[in-house]
């Protein structure tokens, strides 16, 4: 493909997280969904260095100099990515200094600086510095026999330059990790309703010679790394990095450090000092005009007493169709979806929960790869496993900072006799879906749920996720041939409606849309709708591409990523790309073809990145009832119609507003109020 | 469907590259309806066909899957089920040990079964899905199993099977075979026409039936078939491709390279050995008829042991059909040993005979009944080799078969009737009887008993009898035979050899001949 045709991922990643940052920025979003925003921001930049920058800093180690699509090497990549996180990073402190503090004075949140303390408050501090903090810090310093320690990824940390109280003694280096159990904001005893907040590194700083009695501090300053914690080669990366690894003498650093954060008044020295140690470029070190790490704004957002600077409350509703009924005998009779965080997840967790109790249910097998920390759908399990159901469970251990919480549950749910498989070599297991086996009478009946997102009732509540409850038998047959795969049991045979990557996936996408292309070469009406988080495979936006040249018309909703450049003449003149960044995480994968009048209607577990269609095990499945494809309808509709979230990408990559339509029109606020409204 | 009887079964292959599982649900044993299918592929006839023996590794890996399998039976609560291996475990020099693994480490009793019985659970299948065929009652068809270690071969001929002859010549094994050949010539298939022809044309002299009018083939490899010309499917289970059509993309696909085949054909590499073997052997099979092409069926060795499942579980009566196939088979088989037919049928009436008004002594069932018939039918045979000593010969004749159904065991029972149907008694240690178990050894002495008196009722092949009555209580056996000729020879030899029945039933048989035309 021609580079020019595509935007390298990470950058498109970066106007990613853009957009989230322009909703902190945005005054019509509540003061408190703005620091949410801006604290999402900043979680999310770390994470990216983490991974993304890792990776790609593995790749320049290794001498792997491929190109990605775009026409970028990893070396082109990451210094690109630096120019634009820099400037991101500027924005964001900007954006704190000059508008959310001032904000927040106005709703009577101080932060204070030392000048600001009253003796009174010094009192307070030192007494809680004493008791709180110091026994918990630990200095190290670093000489010829102690070398400079290794510092935790992503914790804060003081960092000291002082020497002996002697007269020719030479300066030398100390730093002191500061414990993440710790509050970084500091209460001080209120005063007419006022928070006044107090940073701890700052209390730190303070009280920073008790720590080094005998020793005068020169400076002292805090500081913050991000290393690469991309422990496993990223499947994204074409194997051939592998191999380039192996080959190579030179080894892989481990956890090497990718991003080094100071304040911006930090002192010359240090920044020398740490870039050395921590063998980091120049370009990688960001000056903040504020307190490192801005995540910690979030609980903020959970102080009590603010709900007229947040978003007017909403709790999922349950659904009208399963009120006092037994799950089975409604979904026996209908197939239902399932729209959260507007319906409520309670369904899902009643699915498991009653088969568990049900004397008819045989058996129930789950995939699962990311569960919240005290998740009722284990204890539904186990409790299914004590009752004598069989209960296979695949457990995605590769799920990226998961890990080792996966394995704490996997073993309980061992413990409780149920039968975990985790997980297939080189494929990661991304799908999600559960199926029941039930006794009905003398025969057996299967219920099979699918989902665009994961069994975990927290994020149920924040991800945009639809789910899919089905008694269908073809659902039903091809789901048991699913976990037999995935147990191990069988190869896959043919599937009858569920469709399964790496296996099927690309395929059937590649045929709906050449369906679409044969359709509009007939002169005959072709249209693609589209609704996704990232679309990053060259092949797929290839393909985009020429049914836009065949005249298909193609709205592509996507949330994160998107590699594909719209609206370039000749190219992709049909196609347009939106994302909605708001209150909830847009997350559900919608798929819609016009298919000659005969519309087929998709949902999936998986975005079109090559290593969803081709590394990862996925389920891409139709929806058939004339009614459910109805809401799809209407969902996908209305994020087309969003003018209020949703932004327009442009050639070149970057995003505008949404300024089409007379009236304004959010599709997140519509479903809220609809479901309100039929609760009523 | 009687939903009250429903119930679930399940059936379990260990075959030569893969080991399958099939879970149904039925309520009677004329249909059932497939809950799950699994396929685990793992080439055990690659060790087998070519060492001899399956590897340590792969029998633990076997192990493996059967537990994982097992876990299934134990979700659906199902405890009716077989387990089954065929020919790469039948051949592996340390099958015994196999079985004998498997049973420690997932506690399940695989069965490995005959070819015998592989080819008659297939007919079970056949039997299902085409006598509903038009015209198949009244033509013949040829079946051909294309399985990796073996081929099977059968002549249905107006809706009996007359012709079925197992032959180790699967795909997977020809090329084992001549996979020599491959590397060194660079024209494989013309090779492997040659060789497969010349093994095929000397089969058919046995065959029967020189028109057959459709060409059937089913089995692991017939997929090939489809893979290269897309057949046309004409029933459920039933898809068709003319024989012209098959020609020509078989001439095609011979000057290809096995890497154009793979991509062209979507076949996997593990698979792409099996490719040529395949098709060069059902081209053989089909220049051999005057069929217009081939249908490809779906019959199954599976299908076939679940629809044997079903009967045993909901209708035992049902097997007769098969039994009918076994026994049509047997009869052409004695037919090219000559045998006279009409004795034959009369010592099999009255085994029958007897057999049937004293079950409540012999305890036998349907099963053993068969074997009592195939004695009957095969019992003379040698005689085609020498007067003399013929129940010896017959004997050895019965040994050699490739009977359809008949596992091996069962074979040697229905030897040793022929072997001692006429005088010699046998003991613990006597030939045939020192290889059976204790079980298989009284109903041997039971079945021999009942032949024995039948054989001499027609002593002198001359159907003196028009019919017999059997009457049994505990102190008395009598057999009333009527006659209108002199029985004075039956009635010699009759004495002679009740003997041997009091010996087993412990009553001694008594003649009585009623004449029917002058009064007694």
């Amino acid at each position: 493909m021609n580079n020019e045709l595509y935007i390298n991922r990470e950058l498109s990643w970066l106007e990613f997280n853009k957009r989230v940052l322009d909703e902190a920025e945005n005054k019509e979003n509540p003061l408190m969904e703005r620091i949410k925003f801006l604290s999402i921001f900043c979680s999310n930049f770390d994470e990216f260095f983490n991974v993304r920058v890792g990776s790609l800093r593995d790749m320049v180690n290794a001498g792997y100099i491929k190109e990605d699509p775009a026409g970028l090497n990893p070396k082109h990549q990451l210094k690109a990515i630096s120019i634009k996180a820099q400037e991101l990073s500027s924005e964001l402190y900007r954006l704190y200094r000059s508008e959310i503090l001032p904000e927040l004075e106005k709703n009577n949140i101080h932060f204070l600086s030392l000048a600001d303390l009253t003796e009174e408050d010094k009192k307070y501090l030192h007494k809680y510095f004493n008791e709180m903090v110091f026994p918990i810090l630990t200095p190290h310093a670093v000489d010829c026999s102690r070398p400079f320690p290794h510092l935790q990824d992503k914790t804060l940390n003081m960092g000291v330059f002082l020497k002996k109280d002697t007269p020719d003694a030479e300066r030398f280096f100390a730093t002191v990790q500061i414990p993440s159990i710790l509050p970084r904001m500091v209460f001080l005893p209120a005063k007419n309703k006022v928070y006044r907040i107090f940073m701890l590194e700052d209390l730190i700083s303070m009280h920073i010679k008790n720590l080094f009695l005998g020793h005068i501090v020169i400076s002292v300053n805090s500081y913050r790394i991000i290393r690469n914690a991309d422990l496993t080669i990223e499947e994204e990366e074409a194997e051939d990095l592998l191999r380039e690894i192996e080959n190579s003498i030179k080894q892989r650093k481990w956890g090497q450090a990718v991003k080094l954060e100071v304040r911006n008044n930090a002192e010359e020295d240090l920044c020398s000092y740490l870039t050395k140690e921590l063998d980091i470029h120049q370009r990688d070190v960001y000056y903040q005009n504020g307190p490192l790490n801005l995540s910690f704004l979030m609980d903020l957002y959970n102080l009590p007493g603010f709900d007229s600077i947040k978003d007017p409350k909403f709790i999922p509703l349950n659904k009208e169709i399963f009120k006092g009924r037994n799950i089975f005998s409604v979904i026996k009779e209908q197939d239902v979806l399932l729209h959260h965080p507007y319906d409520s997840f309670n369904p899902v967790l009643d699915f498991i929960n009653q088969a568990a109790k049900d004397p008819k249910v045989l058996a129930i097998k789950q995939t699962l790869y990311r569960v919240s920390g005290n998740s009722p759908v284990i204890k539904s399990l186990i409790n299914a496993a004590e009752n004598g159901k069989q209960v296979t469970v695949l457990v995605e251990l590769k799920a990226r900072f998961d890990e080792e919480k996966n394995i704490i549950w996997a073993r309980r749910l061992e413990k409780a006799g149920c039968h975990v498989i985790y997980g297939l070599v080189g494929l990661k297991t991304h799908s999600k879906i559960t199926l029941i086996l039930r006794k009905e009478g003398n025969s057996i009946k299967r219920y099979v749920h699918l989902s665009t997102g994961n069994y975990n009732d927290i994020t149920a509540k924040l991800y945009t996720d639809i789910g899919l409850f089905t008694s269908n038998e073809r659902f039903g047959q091809d789901a048991s041939k699913i976990f037999n795969m995935l147990s191990g049991y069988s190869e896959i045979e043919n599937l009858e409606k569920i469709i399964l990557a790496p296996m099927f996936f690309r395929k059937a996408i590649e045929k709906l849309i050449f369906r679409e292309m044969e359709n509009a070469k007939k002169g005959k009406k072709a249209e693609i709708i589209i609704k996704i988080n990232s679309l990053v495979d060259p092949g797929i936006i290839e393909l985009l591409y020429q049914a836009s040249q065949k005249g298909v018309q193609i709205y592509l909703i996507v949330r994160g990523v998107c590699s594909l450049k719209p609206g370039i003449p000749d190219i992709s003149d049909n196609i347009k790309v939106k994302s909605i960044v708001g209150r909830f995480l847009e997350h559900s994968r919608i798929f819609w073809f016009y298919n000659d009048g005969d519309e087929k209607y998709f949902l999936s577990s998986a975005d079109l990145m090559t290593r969803n269609l081709d590394r990862r095990v996925e389920t891409f499945f139709p929806v058939l009832e004339k009614e459910l494809k109805k809401e799809l309808w209407e969902i996908l509709q209305g994020n087309i119609k969003d003018n209020v979230k949703g932004k327009i990408m442009l050639s070149d990559g970057t995003y505008v507003k949404d300024n089409s339509g007379s009236e304004k029109f959010s599709i997140q606020n519509y479903l809220m109020d609809k479901k309100k409204k039929e609760l009523k | 469907m009687n939903k009250k009887n429903n119930a679930l079964f399940s059936v379990i292959t260990i075959g030569s590259h893969s080991i399958k599982m099939i879970i149904a649900e039925a309520s009677d044993e004329k249909d059932f309806k497939v809950i799950e299918k699994t396929n685990y592929p793992i080439n055990l006839g690659r060790e087998s066909f070519s060492k001899g023996v399956i590897s340590v590794p792969m029998v633990l890996e076997i192990c493996s899957i059967l537990n994982k399998l097992k876990k299934l039976l134990t979700e659906y609560h199902i405890s009716n089920y077989d387990v089954i291996a065929t020919s790469a475990i039948r051949e592996a020099k340390n099958r015994l040990f196999i079985i004998d693994k498997i049973m420690i480490t997932t506690g399940l009793h695989v069965r490995i079964l005959t070819n015998a019985e592989e080819r008659y659970l297939t007919f079970k299948s056949i039997r299902k899905n085409y006598f509903l065929l038009e015209d198949f009652a009244t033509t013949s068809s040829l079946f051909l199993d294309l399985g990796s270690g073996s081929i099977s071969v059968s002549i249905y001929s107006k809706n009996k099977l007359t012709f079925s002859q197992n032959l180790n010549m699967g795909s997977l094994r020809l090329y084992e075979e001549t996979s020599e050949l491959e590397e060194q010539s660079t024209s494989y298939p013309l090779l492997l026409e040659e060789f497969t022809s010349s093994n095929i044309d000397r089969i058919i002299d046995f065959g029967p039936h020189k028109r057959i009018l459709r060409f059937f083939i089913f089995g692991n490899n017939a997929h090939f078939v489809a893979s290269i010309c897309k057949p046309e499917r004409i029933y459920p289970k039933l898809s068709y491709v003319s024989r012209d059509v098959f020609l020509e993309h078989y001439e095609k696909v011979k000057y290809m390279s096995t890497v154009e085949i793979m991509k062209k054909y979507h076949i996997d590499e593990e698979d792409i050995d099996l490719f040529f073997p395949s098709l060069i052997i059902v081209k053989g099979f089909l220049d051999l008829t005057i069929s217009s092409g081939i249908y490809l069926t779906e019959v199954s060795l599976r299908e076939g042991l679940m629809y044997s499942l079903l009967e045993r579980k909901f209708n035992p009566e049902a097997q007769k059909a098969d039994f009918d196939d076994i026994l049509s088979s047997a009869r052409h088989i004695a037919k090219r040993f000559k045998y006279d037919k009409e004795h034959s049928r009369e010592v099999e009436k009255f085994s029958l005979d007897i057999f049937e008004s004293i079950k409540d002594v012999h305890e036998l069932g349907s099963r053993e009944k068969l074997l009592l018939q195939l004695a009957c039918i095969l019992h003379d045979t040698g005689k085609f080799l020498s007067y003399e000593k013929h129940y010896k010969y017959s004997a050895d004749i019965i040994q050699a078969l490739d009977l359809v159904g008949i596992s091996e065991n069962d074979l040697k029972i229905v030897s040793a009737c022929a072997k001692y149907h006429s005088h010699i008694t046998p003991d613990d240690n006597s030939y045939l009887f020192d290889k059976m178990n204790e079980n298989d050894k009284i109903i041997s002495a039971k079945l021999i008993a009942i032949i024995r008196i039948a054989d001499a009722l027609d002593r002198s092949h001359k159907r003196k009898f028009e019919n017999i009555e059997v009457e049994y209580t505990k102190k008395e056996f009598k057999i009333t035979a009527y006659s209108s000729e002199d029985t004075t020879l039956e009635e010699w030899v009759f004495s002679k050899k009740a003997t041997f029945f009091a010996e087993v039933f412990g009553v001694m048989p008594e003649l009585i001949i009623k004449g029917l035309l002058n009064y007694e």
